[in-house]
């Protein structure tokens, strides 16, 4: 694979497509809760009946993307800075996912709980952080070339 | 898991990550505290309909999904449409305010406009994409989720990424730099 980034020239196509691979993955998720969710009776049919199967789903999708912008933004020029920081950030994330989805099970009525698990879900898998790392690469060379 | 050896972080560096950290956390105390996702939701969908009126000539109808809230349905005699608060764009609005305000060494003026001028671009994008949505779901009903999904998603991000590159002097508009 090419370098996202050439010697003073960057790549933007391989960042539009990462991102579009990203939401096209996001898009193949939210289509399989479109097929399984019944919305006449408000109801999820099998196999995703099962919440942590939904779960699971959730989070395979969350680290197919981190892995993918990952291994993207590592091929960077200041990548190992950028790369660890996006994956610090997703981690905590994913952390943070995974508490609210805990706390969730156990109060699945709680409409504030359930638009910040949504919120935090889409952080993680909607390519938001990725774009966000990316940008880090300008913030990087304009600190640098200030100092 | 990765470290951080070879690639070490300066103080404006730590600064701007603290600084970015510190603006999401407000961020979710705000949004605890004011209704900002129903102020948000309620402008874009009274503006979707009204869009979609001016553009299409088309009226809807508009029902509040209650017990609990999950956002609103709009409905045509063809397509019908759910605006629920995750779609109002806040997520995207909270990490754009976050990176510009975490930015260290710039002036206070330029960050006011363009979180203003960022907000307004970003919440205007957010109308029309729902009212082209809308439009989709009437006509091409098959296309509906990658647009949705993907596209439009896709294109709010390179609008972020044009704003924040904007910030930093990266790009040029009109032929001038944007300091």
């Amino acid at each position: 694979m090419d370098d996202v980034f050439r010697p003073g020239k960057i790549i933007w196509a391989r960042f539009f497509i990462t991102l579009l691979f990203i939401l096209t993955v996001q898009t193949i998720q939210q289509y399989l809760s479109n097929v399984y969710y019944d919305r006449v009776c408000n109801c999820w049919s099998k196999p995703l009946d099962n919440i942590f199967v939904r779960f699971a789903i959730r989070e395979a999708c969350v680290y197919f993307n981190i892995l993918c912008a990952f291994s993207q933004l590592k091929k960077m020029r200041k990548g190992e800075f950028i790369s660890n920081i996006f994956l610090y950030i997703s981690i905590g994330f994913d952390l943070l996912f995974i508490l609210i989805a805990g706390i969730r099970y156990f109060n699945p009525t709680d409409y504030r709980l359930g638009q910040k698990y949504l919120e935090v879900f889409s952080y993680l898998n909607s390519g938001s952080l990725f774009v966000f790392c990316f940008a880090l690469y300008f913030l990087t060379n304009k600190i640098q070339k200030n100092n | 898991m990765p470290s951080f050896k070879d690639a070490t972080l300066n103080k404006d560096q730590q600064r701007f990550l603290i600084l970015a950290f510190i603006w999401f956390l407000a961020w979710q105390i705000i949004d605890f505290i004011a209704p900002i996702d129903q102020w948000l939701t309620d402008s874009i969908v009274a503006l979707s309909r009204a869009g979609i009126v001016l553009l299409f000539n088309k009226s809807t109808i508009c029902y509040r999904i209650q017990d609990p809230f999950q956002g609103y349905m709009i409905t045509d005699s063809v397509a019908s449409f759910k605006i629920a608060h995750s779609c109002n764009g806040k997520a995207i609005l909270f990490l754009f305010t976050a990176f510009l305000w975490a930015i260290p060494n710039k002036q206070l003026s330029k960050k006011i406009m363009y979180t203003l001028s960022g907000f307004t671009l970003i919440f205007f994008a957010n109308i029309i994409r729902i009212i082209t949505l809308f439009q989709v779901l009437r006509n091409t009903p098959d296309w509906f989720e990658f647009l949705h999904h993907s596209l439009f998603q896709w294109l709010m991000y390179v609008i972020i990424l044009f704003l924040w590159m904007m910030f930093l002097d990266q790009v040029k508009l009109f032929g001038r730099g944007s300091s």
